[in-house]
């Protein structure tokens, strides 16, 4: 176990890596340690030796922070600027099975997992926001990409490429991203009552109006459980949108009237009071109502897809649908998850993504953390890897066969 | 402009290449004559130029696939071209290579309102699909200058931003999928419909990567919703200062405009000139903003930024009153380019990206620069994103003054990076500023780009001489370790 | 751009013209994305950035283009929509036609095609020989006698249309009422054999106005400078000038045909060079109005109600909205008159007619008049409005409503017949 405290640290440990070949699994505040294929390495690495924000300019909307950053701290700081990350990163501690973990995982996590929440759909995801990198590579080498500036076209972006790629290409020492003004206040519109295809499709077409909702979920109504006793639905069969309006209070009350027509013809609505609304989009964020199933599945799609998707899934699969049914939570229990994961790919025939976020290490091994791609797609891959790590000593296998 | 240097032999099997493609090629889509090839020797930045061997103009993927891979087994060098709008240099030529001229790649596939995205061929334009799209109410963001006849392709090649790039993203923000040819003719397909693809960011990695990794024949963009009201605020003040202080307390106090650019005294009187916007010819700084939502939110904005703007001394400030004077506002500062051509037969578009509040450092500087170098400089500024663009004002007819201009604007990029920003904004590395990659990335930093490189095209066939100064062999980089920033082998062909 | 002549191409006033023009354009590739054959070819050979780039090499070398070269400036439609376009302000309707010029003084081109190009230039400048002309010509389709194949368009479009005897039209035609000036009229050359009713409803829209008309004839010459007869082509400027130019009488020398009309306000251009008629030329010029401009600056006439709230599409000519920048005048002229007016989409495209472009590039012509038509026909209007024969003759077989032009319209409007078809 090796807890490197600078960049510098960082380099000879990855050297010595390289020169006496052994597979590192890395870490930051192992929220999220559960996801992916089962990694066999020779020792563990912790980058939260490497932690503290470096350089914050508020007006510059840039933060430069060290990858071993607790997220909460980062988010202190720049709520304390009225600031904040826009693409809401979730923890998504206990989907991957760190159940007791408090933490809300580091900054490098965040990024690495391309840990996005309920605003992605209209803010962007966190590699949307990622500007630069230094890292070091598996073989090594000290690199960097990209700077401090959002227009920013000299060399490859490779701080894209890293952002998601889960440790497996290099480790970063350095994260330069983007901030924005936080939105002053928030509310949240409830509309009850609704079948799984109303709801859903109410979902798109609010995505689809100018006044822009920051938040669009769907809870049917077993995913509702958990959730404070105001949100409930009266049949089984009937679940909840959620309309989320963000921004100054005179702007949020404009909007949030224009929605309230909006919804009119589909159902009842209410307006969420701040605790309720605060406690849903935790729960959203975190996909709370999936969590406890033995086998959690986030399927991303068009969202006009996402009715049909729905309606072929089984009774025991639980769901809720989110950033504007553009996601799908899925949780089910081990027996025939296979079967189902493997059968949703299938339909879904490589135009909508469904990964395996939790599962036991069998049913991974079956049907794969990730959907079967073509040949092309793998070779690129692979090449990829090994551009960075020729030796695969980063994560080996974390994200599928070689 | 150092190429790398043309292989004689390909050259000389240049005939029996033209018969190969016309085995699947109409005789209308290779161009062999002299003459005509000359059309296609140079894009955006005239002062270069080189005759192809070959152009090639595919009609599908599976041509261009055909071409990739005879031209892979052939050993002959690719240049992929969009509407040859580079102004860095993109499309340039190669001596002994062929331009793929993607141009007969102009079919919109889908429009697919539902989802909200558009399934495009490479060749279409930028303009046009928000064309297509917005008699229902929905537009394409990324608005580049040059969005008439710029391609979506070459979009994504430059990952290509525009005026409303910080509240809406660049073109790597809006691309939900897209088609690739590899150079051993392999036909990619990356992401689709859906927001998150699997795997590695390849889209991320592909935008701006200036077609040195495969030939994009498809792209899936994002539609957004046109907002409700736009308005806009002309401001003008008596300083850069003043307007660079405006500008960072508007952010400061939470707002993000659609869109916010400022011109320099030169800019705004040769903008003024040529296009009778009304400008105010007393104010050396010139702020534009955009402000877009509903009208409420609007008004909420502006009342804001009014009073920052007299906060920080504006001289000016007018609001837009209707759609008409919101688009004569920005009249001036769309004519910016051209009206240069106006008060100088020729200029150099530079394209830096600063941290935004050095920008009145940077415009000190520039100032001494142009006595220095004995030459005029305007400048437009992508005050949103910090993205520069110093117009460089020479006559190509007088000789020297096109080498100093391009020192002017090396020393120009130089300060960018000293200051903290980065050498390319939007226009790319190109040609044009690929001598002063070492000045920004450590020898390292560069190996580790172009062994990604490997992983697409082993055997750099496609647009070699762009981005990079130095061509490494696959082979060799990896077995490459660098060590302490020096490569092993110093004898490495370099051009 | 940089432009590479010597001092002594410099000391001719043509190439001096394409040199400025040259060393304007910036390369940016604007111009390419208004171009019909840019839009069917995606090439940039067949785009005006491309034309410019092939034109600026063929004058600076001097030597005599090649096929290939030629190939693509013959492709060229002269529509002008590139500089509309173009933010620098490049000429290229001057550049292009100084290289048609080289081209037809060096380029040896093969027989029958440039005999036809000899013979178009000669028979369609006079109204005479057109008149005969088409008869021959409706002869040949009726008994359907072979022709070649750029010819059969024009033959189907004979075969089709009624023959209809054409009034010829006096010298001088007085005001209504009265005279408050006195214009001229440019009678045109195939206009007056094809369809000279334009000429009888303009005359009586002007008379109807309180203005004396008085009808001028001669080629303006357009189609001989489009062809790269430059020489011809600025005899019939000078003679045009010596004998229209009237400024005691005339007060305004009217054109319903825009592509003449843009031909006879560039001769302040075509004969900057000539001592003795340059001011005259330009004098000519500066007084020279399409009919919907001039009719723009009048009051509207007390209109009728049968043609009220009738749908007119409008599509303006490439020489009117582009070659002269009056996109608005016949669409403003036509609603004021109480027609319920709508311009298709992408008006700025070229209908393909283009002069004697539908006869000498009839792949192109029919593949653009084709989408045109479309454009048109989406609008849902019942007649459509032309402001150029040309564009009229290509569209009207390919529409199942009738063509007539603005002004027959206008006079119809105003208390003129009813015209045919509609």
């Amino acid at each position: 176990m090796f807890a490197p405290e600078n960049e510098s640290q960082v380099v000879d440990l990855l050297r010595w890596a390289a020169t006496e070949r052994r597979a590192i699994a890395l870490a930051g505040a192992g929220t999220k340690s559960g996801f992916g294929a089962a990694v066999a390495t020779d020792c563990r690495v912790s980058m939260s030796g490497l932690s503290g924000i470096l350089e914050y300019e508020p007006e510059e909307l840039v933060m430069r922070a060290l990858p071993g950053t607790p997220l909460e701290e980062v988010q202190q700081a720049l709520s304390a600027r009225r600031q904040h990350l826009a693409f809401e990163p979730p923890a998504l501690g206990a989907v991957c099975g760190a159940a007791g973990s408090s933490s809300a995982g580091t900054i490098g996590g965040v990024f690495m997992a391309n840990a996005s929440g309920p605003r992605r759909f209209r803010a962007g995801a966190a590699r949307d926001h990622i500007l630069g990198v230094r890292a070091v590579s598996g073989r090594g080498e000290n690199w960097k990409s990209g700077g401090r500036v959002i227009k920013n076209v000299t060399g490859y972006d490779l701080s894209k490429l890293l952002a998601g790629s889960w440790g497996t290409l290099s480790v970063v020492t350095e994260l330069t991203f983007k901030v924005l003004p936080a939105p002053p206040t928030s509310a949240t519109i409830a509309v009850t009552g609704l079948e799984t295809a109303t709801g859903l499709e109410l979902l798109r077409e609010l995505a689809a109006s100018p006044f822009d909702a920051t938040g669009l979920a769907f809870l049917p109504q077993a995913a509702l459980a958990g959730l404070p006793a105001g949100l409930r639905t009266s049949r089984e069969d009937l679940g909840i949108a959620f309309v989320r309006v963000e921004g100054s209070p005179l702007s949020v009350e404009d909007r949030l009237r224009a929605f309230q027509q909006l919804t009119v013809a589909a159902g009842s609505a209410r307006r969420l009071k701040g605790d309720e609304s605060a406690a849903l989009w935790d729960a959203v964020r975190e996909a709370r109502p999936v969590c406890d199933a033995e086998v959690i599945a986030r399927v991303s799609l068009p969202p006009a897809w996402a009715v049909e998707t729905v309606s072929q899934l089984s009774g025991h699969c639980h769901w809720f649908a989110d950033a504007g049914g553009a996601w799908l939570w899925l949780g089910m229990p081990a027996a025939r998850a296979a079967s189902v994961i493997a059968g949703l790919r299938h339909r879904l025939a490589g135009r909508g993504s469904c990964v395996l976020w939790r599962a036991p290490a069998e049913i991974k091994r079956e049907v794969g953390v990730f959907s079967p791609t073509g040949e092309a797609a793998r070779g690129i891959a692979a090449r990829i890897k090994q551009s960075f790590d020729p030796e695969n000593l980063l994560n080996p296998g974390r994200l599928g066969p070689a | 402009m150092r190429m790398p240097a043309p292989d004689l032999a390909v050259l000389d099997r240049r005939d029996e290449l033209a018969g190969r493609l016309r085995e699947f090629l109409a005789p209308a889509q290779i161009v062999e004559d002299e003459a005509a090839r000359r059309a296609y020797e140079s894009d955006g930045l005239t002062a270069y130029r080189q005759l192809p061997m070959l152009v090639v103009l595919p009609e599908n993927t599976e041509q261009v696939a055909r071409v990739l891979r005879l031209c892979a087994e052939t050993g002959v060098k690719v240049v992929p071209r969009g509407a040859g709008t580079s102004l860095s240099g993109g499309a340039l030529p190669l001596e002994d290579g062929i331009v793929l001229s993607m141009g007969k790649f102009n079919r919109i596939l889908d429009i697919d309102y539902d989802n909200r995205c558009a399934v495009v061929q490479s060749g279409v334009t930028n303009l046009s699909i928000t064309n297509a799209v917005k008699s229902r109410g929905f537009y394409y963001a990324p608005d580049p200058s040059s969005q008439i006849a710029c391609t979506i392709g070459g979009n994504v090649s430059e990952n290509a931003g525009g005026v409303h790039c910080l509240k809406y993203g660049l073109t790597s923000n809006n691309i939900l999928g897209l088609e690739l040819v590899l150079m051993s003719g392999e036909v990619l397909r990356i992401g689709g419909k859906h927001l998150d693809p699997e795997g590695y960011d390849l889209l991320g990695l592909l935008a701006g990567s200036e077609g040195l990794l495969g030939v994009v024949t498809e792209v899936t963009v994002r539609l957004l919703t046109a907002p409700p009201a736009v308005r806009a605020v002309l401001l003008g003040f008596a300083s850069n200062e003043d307007a660079g202080g405006c500008v960072a307390r508007i952010i400061g106090a939470g707002i993000i405009p659609a869109g916010m650019e400022m011109m320099d005294e030169l800019a705004i009187r040769a903008a003024e000139t040529y296009s009778g916007a009304g400008y105010p010819l007393d104010c050396p700084a010139l702020l534009i903003l955009e402000l877009d939502g509903t009208e409420a939110e609007i008004d909420d904005h502006i009342r804001q930024v009014k009073e920052i703007a007299r906060d920080c001394r504006a001289r000016v400030v007018r609001v837009s009153a209707s759609d008409e004077e919101r688009l004569r506002f920005w009249m001036g500062r769309k004519a910016a380019f051209p009206a240069m051509g106006t008060i100088s037969p020729d200029y150099y578009c530079m394209d830096g990206t600063i941290p935004r509040r050095q920008l009145p450092h940077v415009l000190r500087r520039m100032a001494e620069m142009s006595t220095v170098h004995g030459l005029r400089v305007a400048n437009v500024f992508h005050a949103g994103d910090g993205n520069l663009h110093p117009l460089i004002l020479f006559d190509a007819n007088r000789p020297g003054e096109l080498e100093r201009a391009e020192q002017f604007g090396a020393d120009i990029l130089r300060l960018c990076v000293e200051v903290g920003g980065v050498l390319s904004g939007e226009h790319g590395i190109g040609v044009e500023k690929r001598d002063l990659m070492p000045e920004y990335f450590s020898e390292t930093d560069l190996v580790v780009q172009q062994r990604l490189k490997c992983a697409f095209d082993p055997d750099c066939r496609l647009n070699p001489g762009k981005v990079f100064p130095v061509l490494h062999r696959c082979a060799e980089l990896g077995r490459l370790h660098v060590h302490e920033g020096r490569l092993p082998f110093p004898d490495i062909p370099r051009f | 751009m940089q432009t590479h002549f010597t001092t002594g191409q410099l000391a001719d006033s043509a190439l001096r013209t394409a040199d400025e023009n040259l060393r304007r354009c910036v390369h940016c590739g604007f111009c390419n994305a208004t171009c019909p054959t840019f839009l069917l070819h995606g090439d940039e050979l067949e785009g005006p950035r491309g034309r410019i780039y092939l034109i600026k090499d063929l004058l600076e070398t001097g030597r005599a283009p090649g096929a290939e070269v030629v190939r693509h400036i013959d492709s060229c439609l002269s529509c002008l929509s590139c500089m509309t376009t173009c933010p620098s302000g490049v000429n290229y309707m001057h550049l292009v036609d100084t290289a048609r010029a080289r081209i037809a003084a060096t380029f040896r081109r093969p027989f029958a095609e440039g005999l036809l190009r000899r013979v178009l230039a000669f028979v369609l400048s006079s109204a005479r020989l057109s008149a005969l002309a088409l008869a021959l010509g409706r002869m040949a389709a009726r008994l359907h006698l072979p022709a070649p194949a750029s010819l059969h368009p024009a033959l189907d479009l004979l075969r089709t249309s009624p023959a209809t005897a054409q009034e010829p039209l006096r010298e001088f035609h007085p005001a209504t009422g009265t005279a408050r000036g006195r214009v001229g009229l440019i009678a045109g050359c195939v206009q007056q054999a094809l369809d000279n009713e334009i000429n009888h409803a303009s005359i009586r829209l002007l008379n109807r106005h309180g203005f004396d008309v008085e009808v001028l004839n001669g080629c303006c010459g357009a189609l001989r400078q489009h062809l790269g007869f430059a020489s011809a082509a600025l005899g019939d400027a000078r003679r045009n000038v010596r004998r229209w130019l009237n400024p005691e009488s005339l007060s305004a020398i009217v054109v319903n045909a825009s592509g003449c009309g843009t031909q006879i306000k560039d001769y302040r251009f075509l004969l900057r060079d000539d001592p003795a008629l340059r001011e005259s030329a330009a004098e000519l010029s500066a007084m020279t109005r399409d009919l919907g401009e001039f009719l723009s600056a009048l009051d509207t006439l007390p209109a009728g109600e049968a043609h009220r709230d009738l749908r007119v599409a409008c599509p303006v000519p490439c020489s009117l909205r582009h070659g002269q920048r009056l996109g608005n005048c016949y669409p403003d002229l036509l609603r004021r008159s109480g027609f319920d007016v709508v311009t298709p989409a992408d008006d700025h495209l070229c209908c393909g007619s283009a002069g004697t472009y539908n006869l000498l590039q009839p792949d192109t012509a029919r593949e653009l008049g084709e989408r045109k038509a479309a454009s048109i026909a989406a609008t849902g209007a019942s007649v459509m409005a032309g402001g150029n024969l040309g564009c009229m003759a290509q569209l009207a077989p390919r529409l199942s409503f009738p063509v007539t032009h603005a002004a027959q319209l206008l006079d119809w409007a105003s208390g003129g017949p009813r015209p045919p078809g509609v």
